[in-house]
C-alpha cells in the first residue's frame, strides 16, 4: 500500500522517512513496524483514536521517546543513531495542542519569538524586523510583540505558536491536535493560516488529529493508525473516497457529518 | 506583578507595621544609644514614666535598649532570610536542572533536612562554632534553606510539565535560561509568600537563640538578648521581660500579616464572595417564543444566570422542550449553553443564581424549592467526562442504585436487578460483574454507557446530556449517540443535548437552539440545520466554519473574524453585530427579539429588512 504513495512522491525530495519503527513501553508495544514518508512541501495527516500511538510517533520523531527498533530519517540523516544536538533538535518543531499552556505567561510575544530565533541571547531589539515579519506571516500586527499571551484569544495564541515554530525555519513541523482545544470558528481561522503558510512557504508537515474532517481540509496524504499499527496510507481523495481498510471505513462512518446518525454496526 | 496584587487590609497593616520597624531600626540608635548603654546606679527600677520598661542590673534603660536592638535584630533577620532564600532557591533550582537522578537524590536530602527542627540544628552549629551574631545568622539561615529548596523543586516540576517549557527545550534554550526566564518568573509568587513567612520564622528562631543565651553575646544585644536579661527579675518586675516580648510579637505579627496578605492576593480563588445572592432584577420583556406552550414538558421562560456582581452569563433565554423531543443546544465556549442546562437541573455553582419567569420540568417548579427526591429521579444527567462523574473509590453497584434506593424506595436486590437491566440495555458488556467493579476498571466508552444507564435508571422525564461524547473517540461517540437516540425512542425520554459540535447535534436531535454570548439567536428544526438553511448569520457562519467530509476542500473554511463579547460587556444591540457581515447601525443599537418564522424563531434584524425590501 505504501509503495504506491512513495512512487507518487518520486521526484521530490523526502524530508521525513520513518522505517519499521517500533516503540515499546515495557512489554506493551505502542508502535509496531510503522513506516511512512513525508516528501518536501507535503502534509501527511496522522489519524487514529486514543491509544493508536499517533502522539507516541510524534514524540519519537522529536526525540522525547526512544524507539525499540527501526529508523527515523530526517533529510536522509538517521536521527535514531545520532546525538540530538541543538541544531538537530531545531530541524523539527512541534506546535503543541493547548495554546493556553504553550506560551509563557510571563514573557511578551516578542520575547517568546526572539527566543525561538536565538535561544541563547533572545534579544527582542536585535530581531525586531524578523519578529514583525513572523507575526505578519500569521496575520497578526507587528505591534502585538509588546503584549503578553493573556491578552489574546485562543486562535490568536495558536497563531503565535505557529509563528514560533516558523521562526526556526524547521525542515519539518509537527502539528499535534492544534485545533482540538479551539472553538469551531477559531479552528477555521487557524486552519486558514496553516493553509496559507503551506502555499507560501512550501512547508512540510505532519498533522496529527483525531478529527477526520479537519484532516481532510489540511492534508495531502493520510495515514490511519490503529493500536500502534499503520492500517492504511493513501492520498487524501483516495482515502476519503474509497477507503480500503474496514477500520478506515468504520472511522469515516462514525463521523457525525451533518446528517442523521448512521447506525454504526 | 505587584500592581496586580489586591491590597487586602491584612497586607496593608502588615506592610505598615514592617515600615514602622524599619524606620525605628534606622533612627533608634541615634536617639537612644546613650540611655541604652550608659551605666547608672539606678538598677532594677520598675516601669515608670521615666523608664517605660524599667532598668536592668547595670542601671540601663530597658525601653531604650529594646529600641536600639531593633536595628541589629532586623539586620540579622534580613541576613538570615537572604541566606535561606538564596541558598534554598539555588539548591532547589540546581537539583531541578541536574536531571532526573540528581533530582531524586536531592529531594530525598531535602526531605531529611526538613525533618530536623531548625533550632536543634542551630544549637548544634553553635556548639561547633561558638555563639555569636554570625553563627546565629548562618545557623538559622541554613536551617531554613530546605523549605525554600523543597518549594522551588516542587513548583519547578509543575511548571516544567507545561508545554511552553518543552517547546523551549525543543528550540534549544539552554537550561540556565530555561530556569531564569521560564521557571522562576512563574513560581515567583509562592516564593514571595514563603519569603515573608521565613522572615517571621527567623525572627522567632534568632530571638529564641539569644533568649537561651546561645545567640547574640554581650556587648551586642538584640531583642532576644534584652528579653533574656529582663527575665531574671520577672516576678518582682515584669516589664523588662514583657516590653521586648511585646515588640517581638508585633514585629512577628507584621511579617505574618504580609505573608497572609500576599498569599490571599496571589490566589485568585481566595477572597471570592461566596453564598452571596444576586439581586433579582425585574424581568423586562414579555414571555417569549414557545415558552407558553401548554403541552411542553420543560419550560424556561426568560431564564438568566447571574453572577453576584449582576453580570448575566445567560441573558433571558426562553425555550421549551416537548415530551419525547430531543432538543439540541449548540454554541461555542462562553455561549452559556451548559449554564442554561445546569440551571434546568438546579445544579448551578453556589455563586451563580438562576432568575426566570418560569422554570419547570413537568410539574416540578424549579423556581421554588423542589423536593430533592423528585429532582433526583425526574431529571437525569450525563456529564462530559465519564472518568470524573463516578466516585473512583466506590464500586459501581452502589453508585448506580443509590438514587433508586434512596429516593425510589427500592430494595437493594430490586435496585441491582434494574441496574443490570439498564446496563444491558446500554450495551455494557457483562452487566452483572460490572456492579462489583470500580469505575477505573471500565474503559471510557463503557463508563459513559454506564453513566447513561445510571441516568436512565429512575425513568426520568428529562435527560440532560452535557457534551456527553466530547471526551470520547469518534467510533465510541457514534455508539453513545445511538444509545441516547434509542432511549428516546424506546421510553419516550425527552433529551436536552448540549454540544459545541454541529455534527453531533445534527446526528440525533429533532430541533436545535443556537446560543451566542449568553443569548438564543435562533431555534430551528433539525432538517433545516442539516440542509444548511439557517436564518441567523451566526448559525450560517458556524456551519460554514465547520469542516465536513463532503464540503469542497479546495477553498478554505470561512472563519468568523473577531471574538464574542465578554458577558459583562455585552452590547446593547445584537451581540453578534461586531462580527456580522450584514450588520447595520440598527444592529448595534437595538436588541433583536426572537421572532417566530415559518419553522422556528430567529433574533435578527436583517430578516425584517428583507421583508421591507420585498414589500
Amino acid at each position: 500500500m505504501t509503495d504506491a504513495i512513495q512512487k507518487a512522491g518520486a521526484g521530490t525530495t523526502t524530508v521525513l522517512e520513518v522505517q519499521d519503527l517500533d516503540v515499546a513501553f515495557g512489554k506493551h508495544h505502542v508502535l509496531k513496524e510503522v513506516s511512512l514518508t513525508v516528501p518536501q512541501g507535503r502534509t501527511l495527516g496522522l489519524v487514529g483514536e486514543s491509544g493508536s500511538g499517533k502522539s507516541t510517533l510524534a514524540k519519537a520523531i522529536v526525540g522525547l521517546v526512544k524507539p525499540a527498533g527501526g529508523r527515523i530519517l530526517l533529510d536522509g540523516v538517521d536521527l535514531t543513531h545520532t546525538k540530538r544536538t541543538v541544531a538537530v533538535r531545531r530541524r523539527v518543531q512541534m506546535i503543541p495542542q493547548d495554546p493556553y499552556s504553550s506560551l509563557n505567561p510571563r514573557m511578551t510575544i516578542g520575547e517568546t519569538l526572539a527566543e525561538a530565533l536565538d535561544p541563547r541571547r533572545a534579544s527582542v531589539k536585535a530581531h525586531r524586523t524578523e519578529i514583525e515579519a513572523l507575526l505578519n506571516r500569521v496575520a497578526l500586527d507587528g505591534e502585538v510583540a509588546a503584549r503578553h499571551p493573556q491578552e489574546f484569544s485562543g486562535g490568536q495564541r495558536q497563531r503565535i505558536a505557529v509563528a514560533r515554530a516558523l521562526a526556526v525555519r524547521p525542515a519539518l513541523i509537527i502539528a499535534d491536535e492544534v485545533t482540538s482545544a479551539l472553538d469551531t470558528s477559531v479552528q477555521a481561522e487557524v486552519l486558514g493560516v496553516l493553509r496559507e503558510l503551506r502555499r507560501e512557504l512550501d512547508l512540510t508537515m505532519l498533522f496529527i488529529s483525531h478529527d477526520l474532517a479537519v484532516v481532510r481540509h489540511v492534508c495531502d496524504e493520510v495515514a490511519v493508525l490503529k493500536d500502534g499499527e499503520l492500517v492504511e496510507l493513501a492520498a487524501r481523495d483516495a482515502l476519503f473516497g474509497e477507503p480500503r481498510h474496514p477500520y478506515t471505513r468504520l472511522l469515516l462512518d462514525s463521523v457525525p457529518d451533518g446528517g442523521p446518525l448512521r447506525t454504526a454496526g | 506583578m505587584m500592581q496586580k496584587l489586591r491590597r487586602s487590609p491584612a497586607l496593608m497593616l502588615g506592610l505598615a507595621g514592617l515600615a514602622f520597624f524599619v524606620v525605628l531600626g534606622i533612627v533608634a540608635p541615634f536617639i537612644w544609644t546613650d540611655r541604652a548603654e550608659t551605666l547608672t546606679d539606678q538598677t532594677h527600677l520598675a516601669a515608670s514614666a521615666e523608664h517605660w520598661f524599667g532598668t536592668d542590673a547595670l542601671g540601663r534603660d530597658i525601653f531604650a535598649r529594646t529600641m536600639v536592638a531593633t536595628r541589629l535584630t532586623l539586620l540579622m533577620c534580613l541576613a538570615t532570610t537572604a541566606i535561606a532564600a538564596v541558598g534554598g532557591i539555588g539548591f532547589g533550582a540546581a537539583i531541578w536542572v541536574g536531571g532526573p537522578r540528581v533530582r531524586a537524590l536531592g529531594q530525598r536530602v531535602i526531605d531529611v533536612l526538613i525533618s530536623y527542627p531548625s533550632v536543634i540544628f542551630a544549637l548544634a552549629m553553635v556548639a561547633i562554632l561558638g555563639p555569636g551574631v554570625g553563627t546565629s545568622i548562618v545557623a538559622i539561615g541554613l536551617a531554613t534553606c530546605p523549605a525554600f529548596a523543597r518549594l522551588t523543586t516542587n513548583l519547578a516540576a509543575s511548571i516544567a510539565g507545561r508545554d511552553f517549557v518543552s517547546t523551549a527545550r525543543l528550540l534549544g534554550v539552554p537550561p540556565s535560561r530555561l530556569l531564569r526566564r521560564h521557571i522562576l518568573p512563574n513560581i515567583a509568587e509562592p516564593l514571595l509568600v514563603l519569603l515573608s513567612v521565613a522572615f517571621t520564622v527567623s525572627l522567632k528562631a534568632l530571638s529564641g537563640l539569644s533568649f537561651l543565651g546561645v545567640g547574640v553575646q554581650a556587648p551586642d544585644y538584640d531583642w532576644g538578648a534584652v528579653l533574656h536579661k529582663g527575665l531574671e527579675g520577672i516576678y518582682l518586675n515584669p516589664w523588662p521581660a514583657l516590653g521586648p516580648s511585646l515588640v517581638i510579637i508585633l514585629a512577628g505579627l507584621s511579617g505574618g500579616l504580609i505573608g497572609d496578605g500576599l498569599a490571599a492576593a496571589v490566589n485568585p480563588a481566595a477572597g471570592r464572595k461566596r453564598g452571596y445572592r444576586a439581586k433579582v432584577e425585574a424581568l423586562t420583556s414579555v414571555p417569549a417564543y414557545d415558552a407558553h406552550d401548554e403541552d411542553a414538558l420543560a419550560v424556561a421562560d426568560r431564564l438568566s444566570v447571574v453572577l453576584p456582581d449582576g453580570t448575566r452569563l445567560v441573558d433571558e433565554v426562553s425555550f421549551a422542550i416537548k415530551p419525547s423531543e430531543v432538543l439540541g443546544l449548540v454554541g461555542e465556549s462562553g455561549s452559556g449553553k451548559s449554564l442554561t442546562a445546569m440551571a434546568l437541573a438546579k445544579l448551578l455553582p453556589d455563586d451563580l443564581t438562576a432568575v426566570a419567569g418560569t422554570l419547570k420540568v413537568g410539574d416540578l417548579d424549579l423556581n421554588g424549592r423542589p423536593p430533592a427526591g423528585r429532582l433526583a429521579t425526574e431529571i437525569g444527567i450525563v456529564y462530559q467526562d465519564p472518568s470524573a462523574s463516578f466516585n473512583p473509590t466506590l464500586k459501581l453497584g452502589g453508585q448506580l442504585t443509590e438514587t433508586l434506593r434512596k429516593h425510589g424506595g427500592a430494595s437493594r436486590a430490586a435496585a441491582a436487578e434494574q441496574a443490570v437491566g439498564q446496563l444491558a440495555a446500554a450495551r455494557v458488556t457483562l452487566p452483572e460483574q460490572r456492579l462489583k467493579q470500580y469505575p477505573y476498571e471500565l474503559s471510557g466508552g463503557m463508563r459513559q454507557r454506564a453513566m447513561i444507564a445510571s441516568a436512565l435508571l429512575t425513568s426520568p422525564k428529562l435527560l440532560i446530556a452535557d457534551e456527553p461524547t466530547t471526551a470520547l473517540d469518534v467510533t465510541v461517540q457514534a455508539e453513545v449517540l445511538g444509545l441516547l437516540r434509542e432511549a428516546n425512542e424506546r421510553d419516550g425520554t425527552a433529551i436536552l443535548l448540549i454540544s459545541h459540535d454541529v455534527g453531533v447535534i445534527s446526528a440525533i436531535c429533532d430541533r436545535v437552539v443556537v446560543m451566542y454570548a449568553g443569548r438564543i439567536v435562533e431555534t430551528l428544526p433539525i432538517e433545516r440545520l442539516r440542509a444548511g438553511e439557517a436564518e441567523h448569520p451566526y448559525t450560517h457562519a458556524l456551519l460554514a466554519a465547520t469542516p465536513t467530509l463532503h464540503s469542497p476542500v479546495d477553498e478554505p473554511l470561512s472563519s468568523i473574524p473577531g471574538r464574542p463579547p465578554h458577558p459583562a460587556g455585552r452590547p446593547a444591540g445584537c451581540a453578534f453585530a461586531s462580527r456580522c457581515p450584514l450588520a447595520r447601525q440598527q444592529c448595534h443599537d437595538e436588541l433583536p427579539v426572537l421572532t417566530v418564522t415559518d419553522t422556528g424563531a430567529t433574533a435578527c434584524h436583517a430578516l425584517h429588512w428583507d421583508k421591507e425590501v420585498l414589500a
